[in-house]
C-alpha cells in the first residue's frame, strides 16, 4: 500500500484555545482509515488543515509525494484529492445530475451512471439538492466522489444524521471507492459501523493522534476503550470483531 | 509548477459565472449612472479608466460572494477551481462591457 496523504506534526489554535500540537494523519491506498476521538478534540481540524481548507499554524502536508507547508484545496483536488466536510458541499440550487455531470466533465474519470447506481440515486438526478434530506445529500456528496474516482478522500462524518439502510448505501460507496485503489478517511462517532469498515484507527485525543492499528487492536487497547469507547463498549466490540475475522 | 496551472471550470459552470458576472456588472452600472445622475443632474455612462477597471475588481469580487452565498465555493474548491478563478470569470463580463463602452466612446 502506498502512502498517499500524510499530514505531519500539524499545529492549531483557534482564539489562543490549542486544538492540535503535534498530530499526524497518513492515508494509504486501497485501505480506509477512522479517525476517531471525543467532541473537540480537533478531527474535523485535522481533516480541514490535510486538505488545506484551513492552514495550520505549524506542521507539513505531503499529498503523493509533495509536501506542501501551505496547501490549497484546490491544487489539492486537481491531483486527486476529494474532500466531504461535515456540511454544505453542495449548491442548493443545482440538481444531483448536474453535480455528479460537473465532476465527470471536469476531470474525464468517472462514471455518473454507476457513482447513481452504488448510492441508489438514479430516481434524483432531477431533484435540486436543497430538497433533498440529510441522507439523501450525503448520499449524493459520496456519489461526487464516487464521479471524481479521487486517489484519496476525506469524509467528515459521513454517517452523521444517516438511518441505518444509508449508512450501508454510504459504507459499500466507500468500499467501492477503497477497493478502486483510493485512500479513505473518515470521522465520526458511528463507532460499530466504521469499526466494521475501517481498516485502521487513528485517535486523536490531547491535541496529537495515536495509530492504534486495526480494529480489534484498537478496541483491545485499555486507555482508548476507558476514554472513549468505554470498556463496555470496547469489550463488545472487540468481540464483534473477533468474531468477524476469518479462522486461522 | 502545478500550483501556477489555472484551471477553468467545465462549461455549464463557465458560462454560469460568466451569466453572474454579466448581471452584477449590468446593476452596478446602473447603480452608478442613477448615483452619479442624482449627483451630478446629468446622465453619465462613461467612466475613466480607472474608475471603471475598480468596478470591474467591485464585481469580481461580488461573484466570489455569491458563490459562496449560494454554498458553489466548497464543489468548485474540489473540481480544482481556485477562488482566484471564479472572481476572474465574474470579472470578464464587466472588463469586456468597459471596454466596449470606451472603445464606442458613450459620454
Amino acid at each position: 500500500m502506498t502512502l498517499v496523504l500524510r499530514a505531519d506534526s500539524i499545529g492549531k489554535a483557534f482564539g489562543g484555545r490549542s486544538v492540535l500540537t503535534a498530530a499526524t494523519l497518513r492515508a494509504h491506498s486501497g485501505e480506509i482509515t477512522f479517525l476517531v476521538g471525543r467532541n473537540g478534540c480537533g478531527k474535523s481540524t485535522l481533516l480541514n488543515i490535510a486538505t488545506g481548507a484551513v492552514q495550520a499554524d505549524h506542521g507539513v502536508v505531503t499529498f503523493k509525494d509533495r509536501a506542501y507547508l501551505r496547501p490549497r484545496w484546490h491544487n489539492l483536488a486537481r491531483q486527486g484529492l476529494y474532500y466531504l466536510p461535515d456540511r454544505d458541499l453542495l449548491a442548493p440550487n443545482r440538481t444531483v445530475g448536474e453535480h455528479l455531470s460537473a465532476v465527470e466533465r471536469q476531470f474525464g474519470l468517472g462514471d455518473v451512471e454507476a457513482a447513481a447506481r452504488i448510492c441508489d440515486l438514479v430516481r434524483f438526478l432531477d431533484r435540486r439538492c436543497g430538497n433533498l434530506s440529510t441522507g439523501e445529500r450525503r448520499r449524493v456528496e459520496v456519489a461526487t466522489a464516487i464521479a471524481r474516482r479521487p486517489d484519496c478522500l476525506l469524509a467528515d462524518e459521513p454517517l452523521r444524521h444517516i438511518d441505518p439502510r444509508d449508512r450501508t448505501l454510504i459504507a459499500n460507496a466507500l468500499q467501492y471507492l477503497c477497493s478502486h485503489g483510493c485512500a479513505v478517511v473518515v470521522t465520526g462517532h458511528a463507532v460499530e459501523d466504521l469499526f466494521d469498515l475501517a481498516d485502521s484507527i487513528t485517535w486523536c485525543t490531547d491535541g496529537t493522534t495515536y495509530e492504534l492499528g486495526a480494529p480489534v487492536a484498537a478496541a483491545t487497547n485499555w486507555r482508548f476503550a476507558s476514554t472513549y469507547l468505554g470498556t463496555a463498549r470496547a469489550s463488545r466490540l472487540a468481540g464483534d470483531l473477533a468474531a468477524l475475522a476469518p479462522a486461522t | 509548477m502545478a500550483a501556477l496551472v489555472v484551471r477553468f471550470p467545465e462549461r455549464s459552470l463557465t458560462i454560469a459565472l460568466l451569466g453572474r458576472g454579466a448581471i452584477f456588472w449590468m446593476l452596478a452600472r446602473m447603480m452608478v449612472v442613477s448615483i452619479s445622475g442624482a449627483l451630478s443632474g446629468s446622465v453619465a455612462v462613461g467612466l475613466l479608466p480607472p474608475s471603471a477597471l475598480a468596478l470591474a475588481l467591485g464585481v469580481g469580487a461580488l461573484g466570489l460572494l455569491d458563490a459562496r452565498r449560494r454554498n458553489e465555493h466548497r464543489f468548485l474548491a474540489n473540481l480544482g477551481i481556485s477562488p482566484f478563478v471564479i472572481a476572474l470569470l465574474s470579472t470578464v463580463p464587466a472588463l469586456v462591457g468597459e471596454l466596449a463602452l470606451g472603445i464606442s466612446g458613450v459620454r
